[in-house]
């Protein structure tokens, strides 16, 4: 062969390889900028569990138990019933916590629209806010949550899991809610005497 | 232009190649140029000088690079994968550290312990469990006695502490732990309302002797008998005080 | 154009170096002048021309009192102005100061409740205020502190200041919309309401109701 050629040859490999790398190089930082952010990535592994089955994640067991809601409630512990311009959802759970102390730190609702509303820090919540868990020892309480009435159009998702805002690929309870329909938010808004229930030792 | 050509093929295509000449001991045209074979007719053209690498013409084509014995591609790149392996390490190994600083000490894994109810040296101090008993008959701060389930059990635990006004023990945190290794945490919601002493770590208790060993007691709710108390200190991570009772 | 350093010498030949003509224009007086032109010239990218801004907050949105504007994260109505003294539920750090009060509506527009109502309003052209972020917030409906507040639900709110006895009383002052943007974090990789920030102004009228 002509030794130009070989070299070229040679050259040419090296500039294939230089090229090769280039592109996937490339190609990954095209991924990386299609990819959803990292948000998305590191969401929490969503457990679908149905209201009034127990579901135990890694640290703590949870059952939503019912579902009711009001136009004003008050707090276990009295003082002014707290109105709103939207609709107080009132969820009873029982929970307790698997191999040591836990906290369920994050209690959220997602309506259908991916909105999602905090538990509400209006008023003095049992078991939001605080509330240990001892292992084996079940507790059953209530968590107010106050969102604008036409979550009632869709579907209704309580969302449970152990920290409050890191819940990145932590596991988080999903409990799709029974019964928020429009006609049960309108009946609910007229009930202005709502109490919240103090939690309970139940086992 | 007259007959059909065959198609064209370069001559590497060509198989199989014309067995040389058995007094040639390769190819002639192989690295370093080619030794003239005198037994041919010569090139029509004027010969080339030696180290230019390509066959003259009329020389029998190259044979397939696939028939040149070629060492394998293990063979070939044996020192890039020794490579691989130095490189790996090197990735990794400044992260060790702190991957261990990150996930080993951060729990209780080391159980310092003595005999039940004896002393146990930690956090700068030393402490025992002088009794660990369930609670009956316990009442509300109002006064009223206090219904729980069957199933939860009310315990409380006496510690005798003897540590100096600062040592680091008083930030202990203490959890009655059961057969299961289950953990339950003193001053629990479940007895906010009921008429039980309260802990504040391993500090003193007002009202106690002013220095000296000092008792402490800690009240837990358990949904199973409890076999030990546990004693942990974040700067003593990983190393936990576990406290039986005496016989 | 004569010099000591160019032009003929007194041996009568001509010194003129390849920047001799240069050398003898420059002087310390053009070099300054010439870096000055410089200088404004280089502005000119940057807004070096533009008419100057009518006063502090030329550059932002302007709205009016009752008018909603839309500031990223929540959509802020300011209905209306107050100086009212310390009384409950109002509870001041220093007994004697008084409350400057903007009351506004605001409804979260993002997908997720915020606790960031601290960030939402600043005023300016009150005296002596305690510090720039409100002192209180609070629902009007029953005073609940620093609410979350929840997307939907628009809710009435009263951004409290304290001021001080002694600051003159302000007939009217500028509120100051403050908005985020949502984008990627560059160093999280994630979207966030980020680059909180001034974005529209309105001037307010105070009603004096210490007496009231």
């Amino acid at each position: 062969m002509n030794p130009g050629i070989r070299v070229l040859r040679r050259v040419g490999s090296w500039v294939a390889a230089a090229v090769a790398l280039l592109l996937i190089i490339n190609l990954g930082n095209r991924i990386l900028e299609f990819q959803r952010d990292t948000r998305y990535f590191q969401r929490p592994f969503e457990v679908s569990v149905a209201m009034g089955e127990t579901k135990l994640t890694r640290t703590f067991g949870v059952a939503v138990v019912s579902v009711r809601g009001a136009g004003a409630i008050t707090d276990p512990t009295g003082g002014v019933p707290h109105g709103t311009n939207g609709i107080w959802i009132i969820v009873t759970l029982r929970a307790t916590a698997l191999d040591g102390p836990r906290e369920i730190g994050h209690y959220s609702l997602r309506d259908a629209r991916d909105r999602v509303f905090w538990a509400s820090d209006r008023v003095k919540q049992g078991i939001h806010g605080g509330r240990t868990l001892q292992p084996g020892v079940w507790i059953e309480g209530e968590v107010a949550f106050e969102v604008p009435r036409d979550v009632a159009t869709g579907k209704l998702t309580v969302l449970l899991a152990e920290h409050r805002f890191d819940t990145r690929v932590d596991s988080m309870i999903a409990v799709e809610l029974d019964g928020v329909t429009t006609s049960a938010v309108d009946t609910w808004a007229s009930d202005r005497t709502a109490t919240l229930a103090a939690t309970t030792v139940i086992e | 232009m007259s007959a059909p050509q065959p198609p064209y093929r370069p001559a590497a295509w060509q198989a199989p190649p014309p067995a040389y000449p058995p007094r040639l001991g390769r190819p002639p045209h192989q690295l370093h140029g080619a030794p003239t074979d005198h037994t041919q007719p010569l090139p029509t053209h004027a010969p080339q000088p030696p180290g230019y690498g390509a066959a003259p013409a009329g020389y029998p084509p190259s044979p397939r690079p696939a028939e040149r014995a070629r060492p394998g591609w293990w063979r070939r790149n044996w020192w890039g994968l020794l490579l691989v392996v130095p490189l790996f390490v090197a990735t990794i190994a400044p992260d060790l550290g702190d991957a261990y600083d990150r996930w080993f000490p951060t729990g209780p894994t080391e159980r310092v312990s003595g005999a039940n109810g004896q002393w146990v040296s930690f956090g700068g101090g030393r402490l025992r469990l002088v009794s660990l008993q369930r609670a009956v008959a316990l009442r509300t701060h109002s006064g009223r006695p206090v219904t729980l389930p069957a199933t939860v059990q009310v315990w409380q635990a006496t510690l005798e502490i003897d540590a100096g006004r600062d040592a680091p023990l008083e930030g202990c945190t203490l959890f009655l732990e059961d057969a299961r290794g289950r953990t339950f945490s003193a001053n629990p919601n479940e007895l906010s309302d009921v008429d039980v002493d309260r802990v504040y770590g391993c500090s003193r208790p007002y009202g106690g002797p002013e220095s000296g060993p000092f008792t402490i007691v800690a009240a837990f709710v358990a949904s199973s008998a409890p076999s030990a108390v546990r004693v942990t200190l974040a700067s003593e991570l990983p190393r936990y005080a576990w406290l039986t009772a005496p016989d | 154009m004569s010099s000591t350093y160019g032009g003929q010498g007194g041996d009568g030949v001509y010194h003129v170096g390849p920047y001799g003509g240069l050398r003898d224009w420059l002087s310390l007086h053009r070099v300054v002048a010439g870096l000055v032109a410089l200088a404004a010239v280089a502005t000119i990218p940057f807004g070096g021309l533009n008419k100057a801004d009518a006063g502090r907050y030329g550059g932002l949105a302007r709205v009016e009192v009752g008018q909603a504007y839309d500031a990223g994260p929540w959509r802020v109505t300011v209905t209306g102005g107050r100086l009212l003294k310390d009384q409950p539920p109002l509870r001041a750090k220093k007994k004697t100061n008084r409350w400057v009060i903007v009351l506004a509506t605001v409804e979260v527009t993002a997908d997720e409740t915020r606790n960031d109502t601290l960030d939402i309003l600043r005023i300016s052209g009150a005296e002596k205020l305690a510090g720039d972020e409100p002192d209180t917030i609070m629902l009007r409906s029953d005073y609940s502190l620093l609410p979350a507040l929840h997307p939907g639900l628009p809710e009435q709110l009263i951004f409290g200041w304290e001021q001080d006895a002694t600051a003159a009383v302000p007939a009217s002052i500028d509120v100051i919309i403050w908005g985020k943007t949502l984008r990627m974090n560059s160093l999280t990789e994630s979207e966030e309401w980020l680059d909180h920030g001034e974005r529209a102004v309105l001037t307010v009228p105070v009603q004096d109701r210490r007496n009231a």
